[in-house]
């Protein structure tokens, strides 16, 4: 009897105890999160890979930069689902644009700067500036006013206001020259970089050469700001501002051969089936070519009927299907090149901006006299940069398809041969059509910058898609994200009156000069 | 020492006691059903302070004083007896079962039993017998129209699937509303196993439909904070109360017959689909009337589209197929004719046996109970199934007679080879169907490595398997052999308890119970898939561990001849553990090699860990008054280790008063026979997530396989260190009546909840860095009534009974408001349907482009066919009530009963009707096929006036512009039902001593028999994905089954 008691007692006190020893003293313990890391252990290698991944994907993503990118700029066209091709936009794709340039990519890289900061990594900091103007441009470009001074500012800022885009695009031209200032190749080295392989040197021309196409993109608001700028980098100081000398500075990922490291294009070939080159390319470069533009060769492959064959933009699914008989088959697909996985098991890079761009970059700063240079130089050396981009995969393209018009053909000679056609010879009358189309044909799979690029300029005139949802025009600006009405909706409404028009696909943006 | 201990322990309780027992009686108490004994009734003088117990033996020995006149006699589901006592020194008595859910006692929180009349708030309890009767596989649907209040959804009819459960409607915005669920005393976890939703992924169940309905001895609903005050956290959500049989052993110690007890049962159904889309059996697959076959990816004549506005059937066309021969390189022409039944076919007739045996033995001091459970579940998808062995072991001891020990121990095995893929994906072989061209003969593929019919992607070295398209889908039989998705979980939960009876009024216990479980799923898809040209194979484990220690002390004790007291005092600890792995191969280098070794990209295995503490103490007073009136008062505080040191101790008070009018005032009449009123108010708050408080990085996918490049990234929630607990408030009111002569009973309960301080991921503009954060915000107001009625209209003296209950619930819920700037709040999207909480709307509202409308709201046409208008709401899914309506009958041996339930109101978004319209698969676009289609409503004239359209246009036009996933509101239906729920008839036979039954019982059953109303086509309107907030949405749905047999249960 005795017994028991002490048991019955033991049992009720031993119970308090146990739950009461380990009491609230090791919540903190408990509480602290084992899956991931704490800001004091941000690694700025890490996150320089994860950034750059992260912002060359998006900017290549299928919906933003193939379906919106290169079908608005009229290098594809879609056969099946063609809603994208004919101005219906998804509002999830333009959101998820938002929040990836914003809070993944963007994210990423404003923690890398202010790790290297803290570090006191100079060169960390100008790798960072230059990713930072590259996301930002792109978001000014796509929506014109964003977030930008009191944006990636976390708990400190959820409501951030918008910028206009002038003076967004004036400090991404301040921060640019900081972080030229900031690399220096004989500083801290950097590591992750999987842009560069760790060459500061490569991040210098990178952040030159994007400030020069950030200049001439803004130069019809300040033409005396830009005129100064590349007098000074081109003329006044060439050896401080490096800029691309060939296409071994290109800022192009390398994509690799397998997911999720390949090349978006190849990734959505594994399954899909949706897109063509469009007519507007093939009329230009194969069907109304007197000369053949041997870059067809690569950008396109040939149909069912073994020739190149456009998809003209914008017509309905069905329409798409019924076309040249049957649109599937008798259309030309997007060149292997782009879509497969090469033989050395690699996909094709991710471009994000090339040397070609930059000579037609310095072509039109020449033409436009914003500094002093021979226009038709670069003009010419941008098309031999843009057919050295391929080189000996041109090579093999052009003699796969039987069009080899010389023994020993290489890039360079068949830039030659191409450039001997009247059409595209340089007449400084015709220099900024000449060079604006000649920019759009060079910068093939880079939809996003070569659809920015028609907008400035108006060149090639395109026609707008047949069935198109826009009233016959062609998108000019992308709408703000739905995201933003529902979560920052004080600062958009800002951001619209900044805008100085509706918020629709047809508001020029600040460049953008009617 | 010993003394000094107690003398502790007492002084808290202790009162001065008087005594003065004048007159002794003395005698037995049994059971009316087989005469057993009955041990721990509690005999007590009706006005009088004292009270006993029955030992073991159903003896007992009271003394009353001189003037009392009544003698009662209480017991947890028996009868109230009273006896007058007269001159009589030896009262023995025969006590019966209580018949009403009404009467007697009830589960109260922490398991505290309580007399139902007492109570100041809802519960509701429910028999295990009922469940046993008409047995559903997952315990939570067989709550469906039986308790009011409780809104059930059932996913679907595939095998082992999930049951979403909310007790009063949606309160909170994060998602969790399902109810606390404690199985013997101890908190079980109901998360999903393995996330799935209306994109894809497969329904692997709910956590507790691991609980073997066989095992049930009694279930009870506390519906709101009121009655689960006490269990702090978890509690606005309500709780489930399970008592397992081997649980409630030690209630029954002595009252079974010693010696040996045999259960055997079987019950077998077959099910088959409930509801099948009405398709179109008159045009074949193809666009604009054309179609034909040359590969099956548009290098024929439309042969690459899945839809069906091609060529007439059985209209004596030829047309080459996929299936017609190939002579010479050319694919003949063969009959172009329908196949009406071609998804009936597909699917196969379910099958479900459930085969249970129990022991049970007892002496006077204790007893065991074992039972085992094996449930076989043939799917009516080919290919599926669900396997589930449950293996239960209790006792209960008494050591001494103030000693006792009990526990329980369940061991669950379930697994499944596959389970069918769910949602608008690749996956469910249901979005095909819905696609569908018409004219395919499903049966016909059944062979799908075909190796002359077999067709290789010129993009890839995988092969797409033999299939009627090879741009969009896979052969159906491919996916339901080949991409499997598997389930293996072993399961083990229960409690040992020590009690000790220290006085007749004073006990403690100590509890230690677990719930541990390791869930290893894998899903894999073979080379030739057409969304994974390489297939794919993942494998996702995790490890679930929560112990919970507790104790309590019980105290009770009559202050004088009016008021008694009831006290307890008691403190827990939880400690969870989940720990997960995740591995994929997410291509195969090896065909038909599923192993993540096999993998020809780099492979990235994740895992986490998710570690939670929460220290309770709690405590509860009752105070009665001459037993008629109730005051009860709990008290609880909970530490969580999940909140910031300084808002991490929180408490719940809760108080409620009833009053038993008729016994109040004495009143007595064959009218109103009895009267109740009860109000109670109570607040409860919870915690949140582990690791919600500060910044990290995560780690990414990386690049190239290199440890070199591995990525780290900012998560796009940003945290949030100043977070506090979630609040609730809670106020009700009811009353309980029955009338003439207990023929008629109602219990009829209003509620008024509020949920505020919520704890929620609000979406933030990504251009801070962050695309959610978690702050406290939000109110969520809930405010209601419930009622049950009970009605007898038929009970004659010759057996003859017809019992009629039913339940109804009205909850109306209103978002009061958000965070602050935030005026919607995303609980989910569907293509361009966002599933809403905005203020001023019930939550979950349906929110997306309407057409385009004139002025007076009529549609405008453009070219003859609707356009996308304004976004807006739509709908909500929250129903309008809930109700069921049970029927029983009984003639001495023989009970019927059938269950009608009710959902009204509350709106669904079909996508099924969308794409089925638009892909010309179903009945109603045959309207217009010839001819074409004049849309209603309006058109510009030109000149900017709407005049009525009248451009025709061809129906195929018509229904790819109005049912397009850009303009949801063609897609929005009433989710009103009326369902037959469950239908039984059954004979038990009573002791047959020749064959030595005790009792045999068979019945007939079944389950989920018919759709009695509804209006929305082609599919149930009861649907869901899993248990979250974003529901309201029917995305490709798997036919829930009707099911019917037989059940045999016999006792020895």
């Amino acid at each position: 009897m005795k017994k028991t008691r002490i048991a019955g007692i033991a049992v009720v006190l031993s119970a308090f105890l146990i739950i009461f020893n380990s009491c609230k003293k090791d919540f903190d313990t408990i509480n602290q999160n084992p899956n991931s890391a704490g800001l004091d252990k941000a690694a700025p290698d890490m996150l320089l890979t994860s950034a750059i991944e992260s912002m060359t994907d998006r900017v290549q993503e299928t919906f933003l930069g193939e379906e919106m990118g290169n079908c608005w700029a009229q290098h594809e066209a879609k056969v099946q689902y063609t809603d994208e091709d004919r101005y219906i936009y998804r509002t999830s794709v333009v959101n998820n644009t938002w929040a990836s340039f914003y809070a993944a990519n963007g994210m990423d890289v404003a923690t890398l700067y202010n790790v290297a900061v803290a570090k006191q990594h100079k060169n960390y900091q100008g790798v960072a500036l230059v990713l930072k103007s590259y996301i930002s441009s792109v978001l000014t470009d796509l929506f014109g006013p964003i977030p930008y001074t009191q944006a990636w500012l976390g708990a400190e800022n959820t409501l951030p206001v918008y910028d206009s885009q002038e003076s967004i695009y004036r400090d991404m031209i301040a921060k640019l020259d900081e972080a030229n200032t900031l690399l220096d190749v004989n500083g801290k080295a950097i590591a992750g970089d999987i842009l560069y392989n760790n060459d500061i040197s490569k991040w210098k021309k990178f952040a030159n050469s994007l400030r020069m196409r950030l200049l001439l993109r803004m130069s019809g608001r300040d033409a005396a700001f830009v005129t100064a700028e590349f007098t000074k980098m081109v003329v006044t100081y060439p050896a401080t501002y490096p800029i691309f000398v060939s296409n071994a500075d290109n800022a192009a990922l390398q994509y690799l051969g397998s997911a999720p490291n390949n090349h978006p294009m190849n990734e959505n070939r594994k399954t899909r089936d949706d897109h063509r080159v469009s007519n507007t390319l093939v009329d230009m470069m194969w069907t109304n070519s007197p000369n053949l533009d041997y870059r067809i060769c690569i950008y396109a492959d040939q149909d069912a009927n073994n020739t190149f064959e456009g998809m003209p933009n914008g017509l309905t699914s069905s329409q798409a299907a019924s076309y040249n008989g049957n649109g599937i088959k008798y259309t030309s697909k997007v060149g292997s090149w782009f879509t497969g996985v090469h033989n050395d098991g690699l996909t094709a890079p991710g471009m994000l901006m090339s040397f070609a761009e930059l000579k037609f970059i310095l072509a039109e700063a020449a033409f436009k006299g914003y500094f002093p240079g021979i226009a038709e130089n670069y003009y010419y050396e941008g098309i031999y940069g843009s057919y050295a981009q391929f080189g000996d995969a041109l090579v093999a393209a052009v003699d796969g398809y039987g069009y080899l018009p010389m023994a020993d053909a290489t890039s360079d000679s068949l830039a030659a041969d191409y450039i001997a056609n009247d059409i595209y010879g340089w007449v400084a009358v015709n220099g900024m059509e000449l060079i604006a189309t000649q920019r759009w044909a060079a910068t093939y799979d880079q939809g996003l910058q070569s659809w920015f690029e028609w907008r400035r300029t108006g060149f090639p005139v395109l026609t707008p898609a047949i069935a198109g949802m826009n009233g016959g025009k062609i998108p000019v600006r992308v709408p703000y994200p739905t995201d933003e009405a529902a979560r920052n909706p004080s600062s958009l409404a800002g951001g619209v009156s900044l805008l100085g028009g509706a918020d629709d696909l047809n508001t020029r943006v600040w460049w953008d000069m009617p | 020492m010993k003394k000094l201990t107690l003398l502790m322990v007492f002084s808290v309780f202790l009162g001065i006691q008087f005594i003065f027992a004048q007159k002794q009686i003395t005698g037995k108490v049994t059971s009316s059903e087989d005469g057993s004994a009955l041990p721990g009734v509690t005999v007590t003088a009706k006005g009088a302070t004292t009270g006993t117990f029955t030992d073991v033996n159903g003896k007992y020995t009271i003394s009353v004083p001189s003037g009392a006149i009544t003698l009662m006699f209480s017991f947890i589901g028996m009868k109230t007896q009273e006896v007058e006592i007269g001159n009589k020194t030896v009262i023995d008595v025969n006590i019966e079962p209580s018949s009403t859910q009404l009467e007697g006692m009830v589960v109260t929180a922490l398991g505290i039993p309580k007399e139902k009349k007492s109570l100041g708030y809802s519960v509701q309890d429910l028999k295990g017998d009922e469940l046993a009767k008409a047995k559903e596989n997952n315990i939570v649907n067989s709550l469906s129209g039986k308790v009011s209040g409780v809104q059930i959804t059932n996913s679907s009819g595939a095998v082992g699937a999930s049951s979403r459960i909310v007790i009063r409607g949606t309160s909170s915005l994060a998602g969790n509303n399902q109810p606390l669920f404690v199985i013997d005393g101890v908190a079980m976890n109901n998360t999903e196993f393995g996330s799935a939703d209306g994109y894809g992924g497969a329904n692997r169940g709910n956590g507790v439909a691991d609980i073997n309905p066989d095992d049930v001895e009694n279930i009870s609903v506390l519906k709101g904070p009121n009655a689960a005050a006490l269990y702090g956290s978890q509690a606005a959500n309500g709780v489930i109360l399970i008592t397992t049989k081997a649980g409630s052993l030690s209630s029954k110690i002595g009252k079974e017959k010693t010696g040996l007890g045999i259960e055997v049962g079987n019950s077998t159904t077959f099910e088959k689909p409930l509801r099948l889309p009405d398709f179109q059996n008159s045009y074949g697959q193809g666009a604009e009337g054309e179609f034909s076959w040359v590969d099956g990816n548009g290098g024929g004549i439309k042969d690459g589209v899945d839809e069906s506005w091609g060529p007439k059937l059985d209209a004596g066309l030829m047309i080459p197929q996929y299936n017609s021969p190939v002579t010479g390189g050319v694919r003949e022409a063969t009959p172009w004719i329908s196949h009406p039944d071609n998804i009936k076919d597909f699917l196969e007739t379910g099958v479900t046996t459930t085969t249970n045996f129990a022991i049970t033995g007892g002496t006077k001091d204790a007893n065991l109970r074992l039972s085992y459970t094996n449930l076989n579940q043939k799917g009516m998808l080919p290919n599926t199934n669900y396997k589930k062995n449950t293996l239960a072991l209790g006792g209960s001891a008494n050591v001494t007679d103030k000693l006792n020990i009990s526990g329980v121990a369940n061991y669950v095995m379930a697994n499944s080879d596959n389970m069918p893929g769910i949602g608008y994906d690749g996956q469910n072989v249901f979005q095909q169907f819905i696609w569908a061209a018409r004219q395919v003969n499903y049966s016909d593929l059944k062979d799908y490595t075909d190796p002359v019919n077999g067709w290789a992607n010129p993009n890839n070295l995988a092969v797409t398997k033999y299939n009627w398209n090879y741009n969009y889908h896979n052969n159906p039989y491919f996916t339901m052999f080949e991409n499997t998705n598997t389930v293996d979980r072993d399961r083990i939960y229960g409690n040992a308890k020590v009690s000790y009876q220290f006085l007749e009024n004073l006990s403690a216990f100590g509890r230690i119970g677990t719930d541990n479980y390791s869930n290893l799923n894998t899903s894999r898809a073979a080379w030739g898939d057409i969304d994974n040209p390489y297939g794919y194979y993942n494998e996702s484990l995790t490890t679930f561990k929560q112990v919970t220690s507790d104790f309590m002390i019980m105290y009770n004790r009559k202050l004088n001849s009016d008021f008694a007291m009831d006290l307890n005092f008691g403190g827990s600890r939880m400690n969870q553990n989940i720990h997960e792995i995740f591995a994929s191969a997410d291509e195969l280098a090896v065909e038909g090699v599923y192993t993540i070794g096999n993998s020809r990209v780099s492979s990235h295995p994740t895992s986490s860990i998710h570690d939670k503490a929460i220290n309770s103490l709690y405590g509860s007073g009752q105070l009665s008054y001459k037993n008629a009136i109730y005051l009860y008062l709990t008290l609880r505080n909970d530490w969580s280790s999940t909140l910031p040191a300084a808002h991490n101790s929180y408490y719940y008070p809760s108080v409620s008063l009833s009053s038993v009018l008729t016994e109040l005032f004495k009143f007595e009449s064959k009218t109103l026979s009895f009267a109740k009123v009860r109000v109670s108010w109570a607040q409860v708050g919870s915690d949140t997530d582990p690791y919600s408080l500060s910044p990290v990085l995560s780690f990414g996918d990386g690049w190239n396989s290199s440890t070199i490049f591995m990525n780290q990234f900012v998560p796009n929630e940003l945290p949030n260190s100043d977070l506090r607990p979630q609040q609730c408030n809670s106020i009700e009111l009811g009353t309980e009546l029955k009338f003439f002569m207990d023929r008629v009973s109602l219990d009829f309960t209003y509620y008024n909840q509020k949920t505020y301080d919520q704890i929620i991921r609000i979406p933030i503009s990504a251009a801070s860095g962050y695309t959610t954060r978690v702050i406290n915000a939000g109110e969520i107001d809930q405010k209601g009534i419930e009622i049950t009625l009970g009605l007898v209209p038929l009970k004659s003296e010759k057996g003859f009974n017809w019992n009629i209950l039913i339940n109804f619930a009205k909850n109306q819920n209103e978002v009061v408001e958000l965070a602050e700037g935030v005026e919607q709040y995303e609980l989910g999207t569907y293509w361009d349907l966002k599933i809403m909480a905005i203020p001023g709307q019930p939550l979950g509202a349906l929110y997306g482009a309407d057409f385009l409308r004139d002025p007076n709201g009529n549609i405008i046409n453009v070219n003859g066919v609707p356009q996308k208008g304004d976004l807006k709401i739509l709908g909500n899914y929250q129903p309008d009530w809930v109700g069921g309506i049970n029927n029983e009958f009984s003639y001495k041996g023989v009970t019927a009963s059938f269950l009608i339930d009710i959902h009204k109101g509350g709106d669904i978004y079909s996508m099924t009707n969308s794409w089925g319209r638009y892909a010309g698969a179903l009945e109603e676009t045959l309207i217009g096929r010839e001819g074409g289609v004049i849309g209603v409503g309006v058109k510009d004239d030109g000149y900017g006036n709407y005049v009525p359209n009248d451009v025709v246009v061809t129906a195929e036009e018509y229904n790819h512009a109005a049912f397009t996933n850009s303009i949801p509101a063609g897609s929005i239906f009433d989710a009103t039902y009326i369902k037959l729920r469950e239908v039984r008839i059954g004979y038990t036979f009573k002791k047959i001593p020749k064959l030595g039954f005790k009792e045999i019982n068979v019945s007939l059953i079944g389950r989920n028999l018919a759709i009695l109303y509804s209006t929305i086509p082609h599919v149930d309107p009861e649907t869901s994905f899993n248990d979250g907030n974003a529901q309201g949405i029917e995305f490709g749905q798997l036919p829930s089954a009707i099911s019917y047999g037989f059940n045999i249960s016999m006792k020895f």
